[in-house]
C-alpha cells in the first residue's frame, strides 16, 4: 500500500498531462473522541516527522520497523506528557500503529479517574517539528466537535467535553433508560456485536427483586421503597451534597444484588423485603447519579435534570420487568421450569453479584 | 393479583395484560431506537433513488470501467529515489558539471517534493534545473522541469512561456501537456483544448484523452468529454495501476458534477477497488454522500482522504459537509483552523492556496473584504471559472448583487454548468426580482444536482 501511494506521486509528477494538482500540506491530524472517562486518539503524521522523532532515516520506516518501534514513537508524540482530565492523570492503555502510504497512524485510549469535562495535554514534539509542521486537533466529545491548531508556538491541547449544547428533557429521561441497560443499542459494542451493558448490575438486581416474587401489595412495596431510596441519593449526589467515592458504592451495589438473590432462594425474610430494597435503593442513587455527572449541570435545569433521569430509569426498570415478568410467570406453571425460576436463576444472580463484589474491590484496591 | 412462588395466578386477563403491556413498551423503545438511528445515519433525501439527468447520456459502459489487468502494486521505493539523488549530487561534484545530471537530479527531486509536499525539494529542483538551463538553454529536457516546477508553484504563465521556449526547438507531446494543464487551470480554454489536441495527436495515451476530457468538461462539452474518458480507459496499459485509479476519480467526479450518481458511483468504485483508499477517489465518493444527503457520512469520507493525503482541500470539504449535517459551529471551528494552516502557508511562500483562503472566508462569512481583494487579484491572474466563482460568492455576500451577477455570468460563458454556479445565479436573480430567470437557473441547478441536499445552498446567503 506504501508503495503504491508513492505510485500515486509519482504518477502526479511525471504526468505532464494532469491538471494542476495541490501539494500535499506540512500538517498533522489528532483526532480525540471523548467517551466519559475515556479519551480515544488517533494520531496521524506523515513518515518524514516519524522517522525525524525516531532519529532514524525515513526510508527504513516500513510496517516491521514500526511494529517495533510503535512505544518508542508514542512516547517520542503524544505520551511525552502526562494527559490531565481536571487535577487527575490519564492512564494510557494500548497503542496500535500502522502504515498507510506516506501516513503514520497512531491509535490510542486514555482512562481518566472520572468523566472527563477538561481535557489538558502538552504536545512537546510539536517543538521538534519543522518550524512549518502543525497539528490540526479535532476533538468529539458530548459538547459537539472543536478543532484547535498545534505548533510549536502553542504546543498544548485543551479540550473541554460537557453536555450538549441543546440538551433537553428528553435526553435525560433516555439517559435514564439506557443507563439501566433497556435499550438495545446499549447491548451492542461499536462493531455490532453483542455486549453486556453498563446497567447490567441494576439489571441483575431488578431481575432478583422480580424472582423473589410476593404479592401485588408486596412488589408495590419494593418498588415504591427502591424508588424513594434512589432518587433521595440521586438528588444529593447530583446537587453535590453527599457523593461517596466509587470504591464504596460499586462493591455495595454488587453485595444488593447479591443479598437480593440469597433472599430470592431462601424467601425468608418476605416482610422486610419493602425495607430491604429502600435500604439498597439508597445506594443504587448514587450509582444512577453517575450517568447525570456525565452532563454539565451548571447549564441545565437541574429539577429537570432530576425528573427526567429519574423518570428514564423508572421506564427503564417497569421494562425490564414487563419484559421478564410474563416469562417467569408462565416459568411457574411447570414444576422444572419453575425450579429453573425458583432455585437456579436466583442461584445464578447471587454468583454474578459476589463476583462483581470481589472484582470492584480489587479493581478499587 | 399475580402471585409467583405461591403460584396464585388468579387472574389470566391480567397476565395477558401484563405480556402486551411489556411487548408495547419494549416496542415503543425500539421504536424510538429505530427512529433515533434514522436522525443520526441519514437525511430524508438519502431516501431518494439515484437518478440520471435527462439529456445526453453520459452513463458509463461497466465493460470499459472495469479495469482489465491484474491489480499489483507499483514498487517505488522512496528510498532508492534517495539513493539516486545523493548518486547524482555525488556525481555532480566529481565530474563537473553536467546539464544532464542537473536535470536528471532536477527531476529526482521534483518527484519527491510532489509525493512529500517539501518545499525544501521544489527548491533544489528548480535550482538544479536553473543550473542545467545556465549550461544549455535549449535544447534541454531542463526547460520542461522547470515548467513544472513553476506550474506547481502555480505560476502558470511562466510555465507555458517555458514549454513554448521548448516547442521553438522541439515538439513534443510533453510539453503540449504542460501547455495544456497550466491554460486549463488559469481558464484559457481554447488555448488549452489546442494544446490537449495537439498533444493527443502526437501521443494518443490515456493521459492525453484525459487531458482533452477535463479541457472538454470545462467547456460544457459534455458529451465529448465521456466519450473522451472512455477512450482514455480503453487504451490505458499494464503497469500504471494508480494512473487507472486516477483517470477513474476524475471521470467519477464528472458523472456526479453532471448529475449521473448511478455513473459515479460504478466509476468511483472501481478506482478505489483498483487503489484502495485512493484519496481523489474517496473525496469525490464524500461528495457523491453529500450530494446524495449523507452529510456525516461524507464528512468522515472527506476526513479520510485528508489523512491520506494532507490536502488543505478536503478539510474545507469536510467542513461543509459537516455544517449540513447541522454542525455549524463544529464547522466554522474547523474553517478556522484551515484558515491558519493557509495563512501559515501563504506566509511561508507556499504554493497557491489563495483560493481556499477566499473560500474558507466566504464560507464563514468573515473578512469578506480581504476575500474579495485575493479573488478579484486571482481573477486578473487566472480567471478561470473557480476563480470567477469564489468572486461571485464573495461578493453576493457582500451585497454587490450586480458585480456578482456580472463574475457568474462570465463563468457560464465558458460553457461550465456547475450546480452551484446556477444556484448562485437563481439567487442573484432572486434579488434582483428576476423571477422568470431565477427559476430557470433553479431548473438547470436542479438537473445537474438532482439529490438537492441543500449543500449547494452553502455560504451563499447575501449580506
Amino acid at each position: 500500500m506504501r508503495a503504491l501511494v508513492a505510485a500515486i506521486a509519482l504518477l502526479v509528477a511525471l504526468g505532464t498531462t494532469h491538471p494542476a494538482a495541490a501539494h500535499p500540506m506540512d500538517v498533522g491530524y489528532l483526532r480525540i473522541d471523548l467517551d466519559g472517562s475515556a479519551a480515544r486518539i488517533k494520531l496521524d503524521i506523515d513518515v518524514k516527522l516519524a522517522a525525524l522523532l525516531l532519529g532514524t532515516d525515513e526510508h527504513t520506516m516500513d510496517d516491521a520497523t514500526l511494529r517495533a518501534r510503535t512505544a518508542e514513537l508514542a512516547t517520542a508524540t503524544y505520551r511525552a506528557a502526562a494527559v490531565t482530565s481536571g487535577e487527575a492523570a490519564c492512564t494510557w492503555t494500548t497503542t496500535v500503529a500502522e502504515l498507510h502510504g506516506r501516513t503514520v497512524s497512531l491509535a490510542d485510549r486514555a482512562e481518566c479517574p472520572s468523566a472527563i469535562r477538561t481535557l489538558h495535554w502538552a504536545v512537546p514534539f510539536a517543538a521538534r517539528a519543522p518550524s512549518t509542521f502543525k497539528l490540526l486537533v479535532k476533538a468529539h466529545g458530548a459538547g459537539g466537535e472543536q478543532a484547535s491548531i498545534v505548533d510549536r508556538d502553542k504546543p498544548t491541547i485543551e479540550v473541554t467535553g460537557g453536555a450538549p449544547a441543546s440538551v433537553g428533557f428528553g435526553d435525560f429521561v433516555w439517559t435514564g433508560v439506557s443507563h439501566i441497560g433497556a435499550v438495545p443499542s446499549e447491548w451492542r459494542d461499536a462493531d455490532g456485536g453483542l455486549k453486556l451493558p453498563d446497567g447490567i448490575d441494576h439489571i441483575m438486581f431488578v431481575l432478583a427483586l422480580l424472582l423473589a416474587g410476593g404479592s401485588i401489595r408486596q412488589l408495590a412495596g419494593i418498588t415504591t421503597g427502591f424508588t424513594i431510596g434512589h432518587s433521595i441519593t440521586l438528588a444529593l449526589s447530583t446537587l453535590d451534597v453527599v457523593r461517596p467515592p466509587a470504591i464504596i458504592i460499586e462493591p455495595l451495589i454488587a453485595l444488593s444484588i447479591a443479598v437480593v438473590a440469597a433472599e430470592a432462594l431462601s424467601g425468608k425474610l418476605p416482610k422486610y423485603r419493602w425495607k430491604v430494597a429502600t435500604f439498597f435503593g439508597l445506594i443504587h442513587g448514587f450509582g444512577f447519579a453517575r450517568a447525570l455527572q456525565d452532563f454539565d449541570l451548571s447549564k441545565v435545569n437541574t429539577v429537570e435534570a432530576l425528573f427526567g433521569y429519574n423518570l428514564g430509569v423508572e421506564l427503564g426498570q417497569l421494562t425490564i420487568i414487563l419484559l421478564f415478568a410474563p416469562l417467569v410467570l408462565l416459568a411457574h406453571r411447570n414444576p422444572r421450569t419453575r425450579f429453573v425460576v425458583v432455585k437456579i436463576a436466583p442461584a445464578l444472580i447471587l454468583v454474578c453479584g459476589l463476583y462483581w463484589f470481589v472484582q470492584r474491590i480489587l479493581v478499587h484496591a | 393479583m399475580v402471585m409467583f412462588k405461591e403460584v396464585e395466578i388468579r387472574s389470566w386477563s391480567r397476565l395477558l395484560a401484563c405480556a402486551a403491556g411489556g411487548f408495547f413498551l419494549g416496542a415503543l423503545i425500539v421504536g424510538v431506537v429505530l427512529l433515533r438511528g434514522r436522525t443520526v445515519g441519514g437525511n430524508a433525501p438519502a431516501a431518494r433513488a439515484l437518478t440520471t439527468l435527462a439529456g445526453p447520456d453520459l452513463s458509463p459502459d461497466p465493460a470499459v470501467v472495469h479495469y482489465k489487468f491484474a491489480i499489483t502494486q507499483a514498487a517505488t521505493d522512496r528510498a532508492d529515489m534517495a539513493s539516486t539523488i545523493a548518486a547524482l549530487e555525488a556525481r555532480i561534484k566529481q565530474f563537473g558539471k553536467s546539464p544532464y545530471d542537473y536535470n536528471e537530479v532536477a527531476e529526482q527531486y521534483l518527484r519527491r517534493a510532489q509525493e512529500d509536499g517539501d518545499k525544501a525539494d521544489y527548491d533544489a529542483a528548480e535550482k538544479a534545473a536553473t543550473a542545467s538551463l545556465a549550461i544549455i538553454r535549449n535544447p534541454n529536457a531542463g526547460l520542461l522541469t522547470l515548467a513544472k516546477v513553476l506550474s506547481a508553484r502555480h505560476d502558470f504563465r511562466e510555465a507555458i512561456a517555458l514549454a513554448n521556449e521548448q516547442l521553438a526547438q522541439k515538439k513534443s507531446a510533453g510539453a503540449y501537456g504542460i501547455i495544456a494543464t497550466a491554460e486549463l487551470a488559469l481558464g484559457e480554454l481554447p488555448q488549452a483544448m489546442d494544446a490537449a489536441n495537439t498533444a493527443l495527436v502526437m501521443k494518443p495515451d490515456t493521459g492525453n484523452y484525459m487531458m482533452r476530457a477535463l479541457v472538454l468538461e470545462a467547456q460544457g462539452r459534455d458529451a465529448e468529454a465521456a466519450f473522451d474518458f472512455a477512450r482514455a480507459a480503453a487504451v490505458e496499459s499494464y503497469g500504471d495501476a494508480p494512473g487507472s485509479a486516477h483517470l477513474r476519480a476524475l471521470w467519477g467526479r464528472f458523472l456526479l458534477r453532471r448529475g449521473d450518481y448511478a455513473g459515479a458511483q460504478l466509476v468511483l468504485a472501481e478506482a478505489l477497488r483498483i487503489v484502495p483508499e485512493f484519496p481523489l477517489a474517496t473525496a469525490q465518493e464524500a461528495e457523491l454522500a453529500l450530494r446524495m444527503g449523507h452529510a456525516k457520512e461524507a464528512a468522515a469520507e472527506f476526513e479520510t482522504a485528508f489523512v491520506a493525503s494532507r490536502q488543505v482541500r478536503y478539510l474545507i470539504d469536510q467542513a461543509r459537509a459537516q455544517e449540513l449535517a447541522g454542525d455549524k459551529p463544529g464547522a466554522d471551528s474547523l474553517r478556522d483552523q484551515v484558515e491558519t494552516i493557509v495563512r501559515g502557508e501563504l506566509d511561508e511562500g507556499g504554493l497557491g492556496h489563495r483560493l481556499d483562503l477566499v473560500e474558507v472566508l466566504v464560507d464563514r462569512n468573515a473578512k469578506i473584504s480581504e476575500a474579495i481583494a485575493l479573488a478579484q487579484d486571482e481573477v486578473t491572474r487566472r480567471p478561470s471559472v473557480m476563480s470567477r466563482f469564489q468572486l461571485a460568492r464573495a461578493l453576493a455576500r457582500s451585497g454587490d448583487t450586480g458585480a456578482a451577477m456580472t463574475q457568474v455570468q462570465a463563468a457560464l460563458a465558458t460553457g461550465a454548468h456547475e450546480a452551484e454556479l446556477y444556484e448562485l445565479a437563481a439567487r442573484l436573480e432572486r434579488q434582483k426580482g428576476g423571477g422568470p430567470r431565477a427559476a430557470m437557473y433553479e431548473r438547470e441547478a436542479d438537473r445537474y444536482d438532482p439529490g438537492r441536499s441543500g449543500w449547494r445552498a452553502l455560504g451563499m446567503d447575501g449580506k
